[in-house]
């Protein structure tokens, strides 16, 4: 308990500590959120003063600092300026929609991963497993991106099974029912989702194999193996459980880890989640939403690597007294 | 279970049925227009890019929309819209619109000569920081209201385009929904986003980040729209953008890639429509170094820059990166304003003649092929947006045509949002810029004739000639076309022979639909102006729904 309070103390200070860098990074970056604008000039110098005061942009960074401080302590995250609409509100939207996604791939993944590594170590230097193993490598290599256009490529344009991008089909969405529409939103699922579980479940085969590999020769599985239980039964209700620490913080650490990768499959599928939203808020210097996003995401690491801890002590004591 | 498959079967024949009536008669159905960003503001005095235009100019009408010609100067051209006719005083400097009894805004209540005004105080409040308010401000003096139906206009001064200029950017706002909406909160408001318009489309669905729906406005006072839905959505990557497009989820792309033309092309059931282009990107040069008073050391030379332009085959790089859709720049005017005129000639491309003009003004080449005089090298850099592909794939092509003629160019790649401090600054040597115009060519006299405002990303070279300002002035002041075009004729001569900077190309304005959607005559500059007279063709095959085919 100690330690699980001593773990979400020293999360609270690497949150506030990069809502600080954020704030003041994105300050220092060239440009603001009203920018002279290269190619359409029309946005007078006085308009775009005006705006700056508008929002505050126009006081001593220190002072904003103070007010950015003041306002989270209140729960008010600021206004988004490109999004035209609170931040809370963009949010709001946008972060069910990446939980979705992340979710789904998160689980799906594991579960993939979990079962290819298993497998893995159960057949350990037969052909097969060399080939599934290569292959989880080559999927591992790919960046994320490239992936998402061979799906596209194979699934949405070739093949049509799945919508190419995309949450919904404007079209047809509104006039569905329930079932439907929910029918319509894992359509679109289907692809980013798959993409996200393969990065996934490549990664969770490789530790989950090793972690397998270290359990197997352990004296409990021998005695196990002497009681006269068939292999499968020893792989799957003995080794497996025993092997999942190392997936379960691994897991934790994925949490954080996919919010940013799911930044570049977000773009790729249009999914209106998180990533693009950061992503085109960065590139607008729309300061108030870049920085809770980054806040959020600093909790997303800190609760997420303090899970992995207070799961990998959990499973192994003497990891918490050497924290 | 039976009873649920029945009820499944049935909503599913009056979908079927609904979709062949929609799509299949020319009566009906859903447009899809993909769009690469969310409008951040759709409000008439808070938009300031192209597609929040776009959707605007369709929810809401304006008091008289321009005719198909473009003409900006006095009135003629211009079609009724909310004003079914106006009125000019002798002197020009009142105008008296009648405003059409049976128009509606989107929530029934009348358009009265009230909200005419209001838009007007809306749009000049600086509280509400409309980019249309100086222009707006420029013009008129105040709004008044004669009756419930009529509204006067009263200008400051008479200009050539003084109509123009407030049915473009006066446009009329409902006072019962705003009026109680502070000014200086209207942008942040839910009413901004809560759009009650009067044009022949009213928003149903502003989905963040992923579309906004319009539905027909079925008792439109002009007449019910053909299509009865249209939805821009928003697809952030090109190549999905495209991807939909070409495989049928997609109606119309705006701004379709010059460079994807090729692909289009192949496609039967797809057109590509050429609109009028009314931008144009340009290398400026800073006549000055940096912010001081002191000539540029390579670009305060006239001859220079005369000679750099002359070293460029523009036509060649141009048709290398875009092919046939793109025309070459010929100044600060475009070729689809109405002040175009055909006698203008650029400089010409001579690479000989371009290194007997650096020769003759002393400056030689060194052993590394740079030239240099008085120890300062013919070496300078120039910023282009990392965002601008075309841009991107232009420079390599001038520099090495530069380095023909002994001039050394570095190329700096610049994210956009970072380059407009630059620009205030007067911070560089060159920039690889763009500037987006209007069927007006009055915005020359900001973007050219006037020494910068600071703060302002116009005229950032600090192009000064004298002769050209008062020719621009005289053809804004003009009040016949034929005049003013002589007058823009003779501006642009003077100022295509000074070089403040390389025109390179007119942006192409290219518009991709289905060949089953039905379009009138586009307008240039908007091709959404018609829009309710839209539709599909009889008996055309509806849009392939995503995922037609069942895994």
């Amino acid at each position: 308990m100690r330690f699980a309070l001593r773990r979400a103390g020293q999360a609270a200070i690497v949150i506030v500590a990069v809502a600080t860098l954020a704030f003041v990074l994105i300050h220092l970056a060239p440009g603001d959120p009203f920018p002279t604008a290269l190619d359409d000039p029309s946005l007078t110098d006085a308009v775009r003063a005006r705006l700056r005061a508008q929002f505050g942009f126009d006081r001593p960074l220190f002072e904003q600092y103070l007010r950015f401080l003041w306002n989270y302590l209140r729960g008010d995250f600021g206004w988004s300026v490109a999004r035209n609409m609170p931040v809370a509100t963009a949010i709001a939207d946008a972060l069910p929609r990446t939980v979705l996604l992340m979710a789904t791939g998160l689980v799906a993944g594991t579960a993939g991963g979990v079962a290819l590594g298993t497998w893995q170590a159960a057949r350990r230097g037969s052909g097969a497993e060399r080939l599934v193993g290569l292959g989880a490598v080559v999927v591992y290599a790919v960046p994320e991106f490239l992936l998402a256009m061979g799906m596209i490529a194979l699934f949405a344009l070739r093949l049509r099974w799945f919508p190419m991008s995309g949450i919904v089909d404007a079209r047809s969405h509104d006039a569905l029912g329930a079932a439907g529409r929910a029918a319509d939103v894992l359509r679109h699922l289907a692809l980013p989702a798959a993409t996200l579980a393969l990065v996934v479940a490549a990664s969770v085969s490789r530790y989950h194999r090793a972690a397998m590999l270290a359990v197997l020769p352990e004296d409990y599985i021998r005695t196990a193996r002497a009681k006269g239980l068939s292999e499968r039964d020893v792989v799957l209700r003995h080794a497996l459980p025993n092997a999942m620490g190392a997936v379960l913080a691994l897991g934790g650490l994925l949490i954080p880890a996919l919010f940013g990768g799911a930044a570049v499959i977000e773009k790729f599928f249009d999914w209106p989640g998180m990533g693009r939203l950061m992503f085109n808020a960065a590139l607008g210097r729309d300061y108030h939403l870049v920085v809770a996003g980054v806040v959020l995401s600093g909790a997303l690491v800190a609760a997420g690597t303090a899970i992995a801890d207070v799961v990998a002590a959990a499973f192994d004591p003497a990891q918490e007294l050497d924290a | 279970m039976r009873r649920t498959i029945l009820h499944r079967l049935s909503i599913a024949l009056v979908f079927a049925v609904a979709a062949c009536r929609g799509e299949g008669t020319g009566a009906g159905g859903t447009l899809v227009v993909g769009i690469p960003a969310e409008p951040e503001k759709i409000l008439p005095p808070l938009y300031n890019e192209t597609m929040a235009r776009a959707i605007s100019e369709v929810v809401y009408d304006k008091l008289a929309d321009i005719g198909p010609e473009l003409n900006t100067v006095g009135d003629v051209g211009y079609a009724p819209r909310l004003a079914q006719r106006w009125e000019w005083s002798r002197d020009s400097l009142q105008i008296v619109f009648h405003l059409d009894p049976r128009a509606r805004w989107h929530d029934g209540v009348p358009v009265r000569a009230e909200d005419v005004r209001f838009a007007w105080q809306v749009t000049v409040d600086t509280a509400v920081a409309s980019p249309k308010a100086s222009t707006l401000g420029d013009e008129l003096d105040s709004v008044t209201v004669r009756d419930s139906l009529t509204a006067v206009a009263w200008y400051k001064r008479r200009t050539a385009e003084q109509f123009h200029q407030v049915v473009n950017n006066l446009i009329p706002l409902p006072a019962h929904l705003l009026a109680q909406v502070p000014r200086d909160s209207l942008a942040t408001s839910a009413a901004a986003r809560a759009l009650v318009g009067s044009g022949p489309f009213r928003v149903v669905k502003w989905a963040t980040g992923q579309s906004v729906e319009l539905a027909a406005d079925t008792a439109h006072y002009r007449g019910r729209p053909k299509l009865d839905r249209v939805i821009f959505l928003i697809v952030g990557e090109t190549s999905t953008l495209l991807a939909k497009f070409y495989g049928g989820e997609l109606d119309v792309v705006d701004n379709f890639p010059a460079g994807d033309v090729p692909e289009l092309r192949k496609h039967a059931d797809l057109r590509l429509t050429t609109l009028g282009s009314f931008s144009y990107n340009y290398i400026v040069f800073n006549l000055f170094d940096g912010a001081s008073d002191r000539p540029h050391p390579v670009f305060g030379d006239r001859g220079v820059r005369r000679a750099l332009t002359m070293a460029l085959d523009r036509d060649a790089m141009v048709r290398n990166v875009f092919g046939d859709v793109v025309a070459t720049g010929i100044g600060p005017l475009t070729h689809a304003q109405w002040s175009y005129d055909p006698s203008l000639t650029p400089i010409p491309f001579d690479t000989a003649a371009a290194r007997k003009t650096l020769d003759s003004l002393g400056w030689r080449a060194g052993a590394d092929g740079v030239r240099a005089k008085n120890g300062h090298k013919l070496a300078f850099s120039m910023i282009v947006p990392a965002s601008s592909k075309a841009r991107l794939q232009l420079a390599p092509l001038i520099q090495a045509q530069w380095k023909q003629v002994g001039a050394q160019l570095d190329v700096v790649s610049q994210e956009p949002r970072a380059i407009g401090p630059l620009m205030s600054k007067h911070a560089f040597d060159a920039i690889f810029g763009g500037l987006t115009a209007s069927p007006s060519p009055s915005g020359v006299h900001d973007a050219w004739a006037v020494a910068p405002a600071p703060g302002s990303a116009y005229n950032v070279g600090r192009y000064v000639n004298a002769a050209f300002a008062a020719q621009v002035d005289s053809g804004i002041g003009a009040t016949t076309v034929p005049a003013a075009k002589t007058h823009f004729r003779d501006a642009m001569r003077l100022i295509i022979g000074d070089a403040p900077a390389v025109w390179m190309y007119e942006p192409p304005n290219l518009l991709a639909t289905g060949t089953r959607v039905q379009t009138p005559p586009l307008r240039r500059d908007a091709w959404w102006a018609n829009l309710e007279q839209w539709s599909f063709a009889p008996g055309a095959t509806p849009a392939r729904a995503p995922a037609a085919k069942a895994p």
